[in-house]
């Protein structure tokens, strides 16, 4: 559990529950709905697991209701992650079929989850299916700004259904628009940290990329990259664009944990200053990897070279 | 020295030695990252460099075409290749 979360949350009772659920879909479909749980643990997961405890404290929620909304974040999660491996072409043909099927009935049980909790007259459904629709958009559109949160911010869109349960069920001391403008920096944080890590794998599939788009005004086809990838290495290699990439997530996540105190949430504020600490670090242990690379093959090709010119450098460029 | 010498002077060294090193390791980067460019810059120094808007002087390109053992440092330049991958230092986290 990471320091400071909220000690109501039990991983091991969600995880059995969870299996629970499972064990009531197919024999195949069991498994691979197992095996996917098993890619979403903490901590690399855990804002999805600990954002409704974390915001249930802050609000004043019954710890059953935080608890029943951490579940459906999990199946959610869960159904988002076989989601996204079909999305990117990631499941073999003869698979396919599966994880459209346990995709779409881990969605429906989380759903489930908040039918006793909401009439279906309330608001909440409504909203649940624009957070999808924002979800969905968020694939090939990277560049547009069509909706009322950040497109990087919808890649993690589903993080808000149950932030939205949560808050619904509170105090009303905060309003929704402060949660969502939290939640908002924080994915977007999240976001650009993930394509800064993932960003030659990115590449490789064809796939939107924010660090590739912040080295390279170039489309990110499949065709050009070959060239985006070498401009991206050079951007790190002679201007630091790894550093300054780690350094804005850090800067995005110091500003979502300000707007995390005035929710009242210091949990979640915690966790996300640990994020920008642990980026900035990663900036500069990158920005020193990529520095002594450049040197040493500038080192390699131009060592023997006096520092000051002979006869002087060649006035302007060509 | 004279103004007018200073002029001269200023005309024909405009670059300091810290921009001296930055135009070397432009090239060295994009050397590393781009095996054509890494040729070109071994074939053709003075219009690869002019490709990064870069025009080097003549001792410039007689030590690229002359001195530098091109063999020697395209089998030392491998493993430097080899780390360029951003994941071989964020695994570690």
């Amino acid at each position: 559990m990471p320091p400071n979360a909220s000690p109501v949350i039990n991983v091991a009772a969600i995880r059995e529950r969870f299996g629970e659920i499972a064990a009531t879909f197919g024999v195949p479909d069991r498994a691979l709905a197992e095996l996917t749980l098993e890619r979403i643990q903490p901590p690399n997961w855990t804002l999805e697991w600990y954002l409704p405890v974390w915001l249930g404290g802050a609000f004043g929620v019954d710890v059953e209701i935080a608890r029943r909304v951490t579940l459906s974040n999990v199946l959610g999660l869960a159904a988002i992650r076989l989601e996204d491996d079909l999305r990117d072409g990631d499941v073999r043909a003869d698979e396919v079929p599966t994880a459209g099927r346990v995709a779409g009935m881990l969605f429906t049980e989380a759903v489930a989850l908040y039918g006793p909790l909401f009439p279906p007259t309330s608001p909440f459904w409504s909203k649940l299916q624009a957070t999808m629709t924002d979800w969905r958009s968020s694939g090939s559109e990277e560049g547009a700004d069509t909706g009322d949160s950040p497109p990087l911010a919808r890649r993690g869109a589903p993080l808000k259904i149950g932030a939205r349960a949560i808050w619904l069920f509170g105090d009303g001391r905060v309003s929704w628009e402060l949660v969502d403008r939290c939640l908002d920096v924080a994915l977007v944080a999240l976001a650009r940290y993930d394509d800064l890590c993932d960003w030659e794998a990115d590449l490789a599939a064809g796939r939107w990329n924010a660090f590739v788009a912040s080295c390279t005004g170039e489309p990110q086809t499949i065709v050009r990259r070959s060239p985006n990838w070498a401009a991206v290495l050079v951007a790190i290699l002679t201007r630091g664009a790894a550093r300054a990439g780690f350094e804005q997530v850090a800067t995005e996540a110091r500003r979502a944990s300000e707007l995390a105190v005035e929710l009242g949430s210091v949990c979640l504020a915690d966790h996300l200053v640990r994020m920008a600490d642990r980026a900035a670090a990663q900036g500069i242990t990158v920005d020193a990897h990529f520095q002594a690379l450049a040197s040493r093959a500038t080192s390699l090709i131009f060592g023997g070279m006096p520092v000051r010119p002979v006869g002087g450098l060649a006035p302007g460029g060509p | 020295m004279d103004q007018n010498q200073d002029d001269v002077y200023q005309e024909h060294e405009p670059y300091g030695f810290m921009e001296r090193e930055l135009v070397f390791k432009l090239l060295a980067s994009h050397a590393l990252v781009d095996a054509e460019f890494y040729d070109w810059l071994r074939e053709d120094p003075e219009s690869a460099a002019a490709e990064l808007h870069i025009r080097l002087t003549d001792a410039d390109i007689e030590y690229l075409k002359n001195v530098v053992e091109w063999d020697r440092i395209t089998d030392m330049a491998k493993p430097i290749r080899d780390s360029l991958h951003l994941d071989m230092v964020t695994n570690s986290w």
